[in-house]
């Protein structure tokens, strides 16, 4: 089953009569995330995230399109019985310690008896022995444990969480990636958005680029961050850097080190054969993998070619 | 039901707020200084002298009942329209703060359905108007109890119209929050609510002053929609000072305030089931 | 469909509220709210009234008096007995008729006429044999704990030389008539005292204080005492013999603490009574207050635990205001109340004739 689904999915914020057309945040949206995937959404300021995951939420109405969760239409208490959500600028009322508000949220999602689970995922999220403060006194980093504890609560089988390591030091952000791993285990459905594209790219198996409210790429990360045509090719000096060039070699980054196109593995060996002719010696091939972040830019780059042509 | 988890919540956090505390303590300093300083010489159950501060304060000796008739009448008003401006200023933040960024997102996200929690939050404050009410108007009753012999609940009753009354005011409030998100437009809107108000309970009179016609059919048309609190004020003074008054009408009016909240509080929903946040 | 729906709900309940709290618009009044001026001084036309009232020339001054500050004096209040722990009680019969409570009566009083004259009794009889029309001439009427009533009536009225009783002139200006088989005695002073009792001496006595040159100073009811429509004094005596038997410690403080009670009532809406007791010593007002205060409180719950709501309701009225040295006793008696404590109570409360049983 699809943990998250959506199709055509359209947002315009404002408009109407007086004030001409809106803002469209969501500009026909397609995904499918499957239950128990890892799946990170980047993109830039503005490219309808936060919305998504507002519309996934049933925070905000979808213009047009369809929206699924788990199965349901998210204004379903029901599908959102199941969510844990981590909102980037999660608002914790100051009066209360950590213990009153977690015994809140987990009375209005429904769960009897959450003592034990609410000193369970306090624990978990590193905050025992803090259970009698109030949260007013509470550190960036603190609050975001909090926040992730509140998304835990009755073991959801989908958590959304956006930015969460935001304000959470090394170590925690560590731990944060470990308890999210134990809830991959548990065999719930991670969907994180995360300016920190590191983080991102070690959490997730499946990414997703958004830009102007439409998905530019998605598939799993070794997919977009790998390239299967272009190779990295190292040569054992002395070498024939011109004559190289001239067969489409082009230097990279260190000594003897050189990158090349080939579209099928003949092509490859053949490049090869020729520039060994040239009295280069191979001492090193292996696929060019490139980080998120070339990944994020060349998407952006062709999209913004695509979106100006 | 959720609503109930909203409305604790909501009392957790005016617990902590400064305004009620501050309220709390206002209160209580107040029965403290009432119950300290005020003595009250008692002879068979008529009220023979009383001091305030060591200085002689009444000059009439009658049954206690009757001689703190008066004190219950001026307490009902003071409770009244004292407890409407105080809880228009201090409940009008409740609204934009249920709904501010980070907060409301994360309430939408829970299995709680969005008239929950505009239901959760007026009944917050509905309860914190009757707690508020009930220990003001109930530490009065006491203190004069203690010393007295006579115990009224006609004050209660008559704090209790109060918070019902405050409760229907603050529907709209509420309503006029999600609209504009803004606690100075809520508070605005509850202060003319409760100055609309009592020029509509004294509606039947300031018609005359109109001339039949357009701008009397205007004036009755308008506040024929809105709660008539100065007859509500008129009346918890009654029952506190034991007169009598006309239980018909009196019932009516309740109910039509009752039912006026409700209604703003529909409003108020409806708009808060469109909004995106 | 269901954001509609709260949008229809809305619209329907405000129209709702806006019927209900309409309904509430126009509370009935309550049955009756009282009405009681309570008198405490004298107003400007009654000190103008009282002004013209004093038709009799000052006392003559004693030793070392200036004549000047010296005022003339209102005979009706002259002709009361002036010996201390006496009562006199002054009726404003003119103001009373036109009081509510007066016109109440009046109407009663005239029905009662008109079935004591087909007994030959009543008012007509009165004014036949005397000349003196009971409901038109009289302007005031004083009663004192003597036993004399002085009536101050129009001019020229009073006829009783057609009784035949035998006449004779007493002073200056008096005029008395016994009834010759019995105890009967009318005098007349002048065109506009009339006084009427048992007692001969008492009359007499009445005659030579309107006729003296050098009266006693103190009159029973000082001038500035005079205002209300009822006003007077009551002795502590006799106050204490008013008390029911249940009272008896009350009595007892009365009578030793109290000098005087001067009484006023104002009838121009419902009732007002104000009686202010001075004493000598401040300390025993003080407790006689309270005790009065503890009293009037004891027998409103007794009325409130007997179910006796009017008896209750009449002494919610009723209030003690302790001041410097005396107390005044506030008491207010609706127009309800009266009407069926007034001569006119039974017949108004006897039921209406029903037709005998046929069989």
């Amino acid at each position: 089953m699809l943990a998250i689904e959506a199709r055509g999915l359209r947002k315009t914020y404002g408009g109407g009569f007086s004030r001409g057309a809106g803002k469209e945040a969501l500009a026909g949206l397609d995904l499918a995330i499957s239950e128990g995937a890892a799946f990170g959404l980047i993109g830039l300021n503005g490219a309808g995230k936060t919305t998504f995951i507002k519309a996934l939420l049933g925070v905000v109405r979808p213009s047009a399109g369809v929206v699924r969760v788990l199965g349901k239409d998210p204004e379903d208490p029901s599908a959102r019985a199941k969510i844990g959500y981590l909102p980037e600028r999660l608002f914790l009322p100051h009066a209360f310690t950590p213990v009153q508000f977690l015994a809140s949220v987990a009375r209005l999602k429904g769960i009897s008896e959450a003592d034990d689970e609410v000193r369970r995922q306090i624990g978990r999220v590193g905050l025992s022995g803090e259970e009698g403060r109030r949260i007013g006194g509470f550190s960036k980093g603190m609050r975001q444990r909090l926040g992730l504890a509140a998304a835990l609560l009755g073991g959801p089988m989908l958590l959304v969480l956006d930015e969460p390591t935001d304000g959470v030091d090394p170590l925690g952000r560590a731990e944060i990636r470990r308890i999210l791993a134990e809830e991959r285990a548990r065999g719930a459905t991670l969907f994180l958005n995360s300016h920190l594209l590191s983080e991102t790219e070690r959490v997730c198996d499946r990414i997703g680029i958004l830009s102007g409210g439409r998905l530019l790429r998605e598939g799993p990360i070794e997919a977009l961050c790998g390239s299967e045509t272009r190779y990295r090719v190292r040569f054992a000096p002395p070498l024939d850097a011109a004559a190289l060039e001239a067969l489409g070699f082009r230097p990279g980054e260190g000594d003897g080190v050189f990158v090349v196109d080939a579209p099928d593995p003949t092509a490859l060996n053949d490049l090869l054969d020729r520039a060994r002719r040239t009295g280069a010696r191979l001492v090193g091939l292996t696929h060019d993998v490139r980080d998120l972040e070339d990944v994020l830019a060349e998407a952006l780059g062709q999209g913004g070619e695509r979106g100006h042509a | 039901m959720k609503s109930f988890v909203v409305a604790r919540d909501l009392l957790r956090e005016a617990a902590s707020r400064r305004w009620f505390l501050a309220l709390g303590l206002g209160i209580t300093l107040g029965l403290v200084v009432i119950g300290l300083s005020l003595r009250m010489d008692v002879v068979d159950g008529a009220l023979a002298a009383t001091r305030f501060f060591g200085k002689s304060v009444n000059t009439q000796i009658r049954a206690a009942d009757l001689a703190l008739r008066p004190v219950f009448v001026a307490s009902s008003y003071l409770i009244f329209y004292g407890g409407l401006l105080f809880g228009v200023v201090a409940c009008a933040d409740f609204g934009p703060s249920l709904l501010a960024p980070g907060r409301i997102e994360h309430l939408l996200s829970l299995p709680v359905r969005r008239f929950e929690l505009i239901v959760g939050t007026f009944l917050g404050v509905l309860a914190l108007a009757l707690l508020g009410a009930l220990y003001g108007a109930g530490g009065l009753v006491l203190i004069f109890g203690v010393k007295t012999g006579v115990y009224s609940g006609r004050l209660i009753v008559s704090a209790l119209l109060a918070s019902v009354t405050f409760s229907a005011i603050y529907g709209a409030m509420l309503t006029v929050a999600i609209a504009a998100r803004s606690a100075a437009l809520s508070a605005a809107s509850g202060g003319a609510l409760v100055l609309l108000g009592i020029v509509a309970g004294e509606r039947e009179r300031i018609s005359e002053f109109f001339d039949p016609g357009i701008s009397r059919t205007i004036f009755r048309g308008i506040t024929l929609f809105l709660p008539r609190v100065s007859s509500l004020a008129r009346s918890a003074g009654e029952i506190a000072g034991a007169q009598p008054v006309d239980s018909a009408a009196l019932t009516s009016l309740l109910l039509g305030l009752v039912v006026f909240g409700l209604a703003a509080l529909s409003l108020g929903i409806h708009l808060f089931e469109r909004k995106d946040f | 469909m269901r954001r509609v729906a709260w949008l229809v709900a809305f619209a329907a309940l405000l129209a709702l509220s806006a019927f209900l709290m309409s309904r509430g618009d126009k509370p009935k009044k309550p049955e009756r709210v009282l009405k009681a001026e309570f008198p405490r001084f004298p107003k400007p036309w009654e000190e103008e009234r009282n002004r013209k009232r004093r038709t009799l020339p000052p006392a003559a001054p004693r030793p070392g008096e200036e004549e000047g500050v010296l005022r003339k004096r209102d005979p009706l209040l002259v002709a009361l007995p002036m010996e201390k722990g006496k009562s006199a009680v002054v009726f404003e019969v003119a103001a009373l008729k036109e009081s509510p409570i007066g016109q109440i009566w009046l109407d009663c009083m005239l029905e009662r006429q008109a079935e004591n004259q087909r007994g030959g009794r009543g008012a007509d009889k009165f004014k036949e044999q005397f000349g003196i029309d009971l409901f038109k001439d009289i302007d005031r009427i004083a009663m004192s704990s003597s036993k004399v009533a002085v009536l101050s009536v129009a001019e020229g009225t009073a006829k009783f030389d057609r009784s035949g009783w035998p006449k004779r002139s007493f002073g200056e200006k008096g005029s008395i008539w016994q009834e010759p088989e019995g105890g009967g005695v009318f005098a007349t002073w002048g065109d506009e005292i009339v006084l009427a009792g048992a007692d001969l001496k008492e009359i007499e006595a009445a005659i030579e204080r309107l006729e003296s040159k050098s009266p006693p100073r103190e009159q029973t009811i000082p001038e500035w005492s005079v205002y209300g429509d009822i006003f007077g004094v009551i002795s502590p005596e006799e106050l204490a013999d008013m008390l029911p038997e249940g009272q008896g410690e009350i009595a007892a403080m009365l009578r030793a603490s109290i000098d005087r009670v001067d009484l006023h009532v104002d009838t121009s809406e419902d009732v007002a009574i104000v009686a202010d007791v001075n004493g000598s010593n401040a300390e025993d007002v003080r407790d006689l207050a309270k005790s009065m205060g503890a009293a009037l409180s004891l027998a409103r719950a007794g009325a409130e635990d007997e179910g006796d709501e009017r008896l209750r309701e009449l002494l919610d009225y009723a209030t003690v205001k302790p001041r410097d040295g005396r107390f005044t006793l506030d008491v207010a008696l609706p127009l309800d109340v009266l009407k069926e404590m007034g001569p006119c109570r039974k017949r108004d409360a006897a039921p209406p004739p029903s037709p005998p049983p046929s069989r």
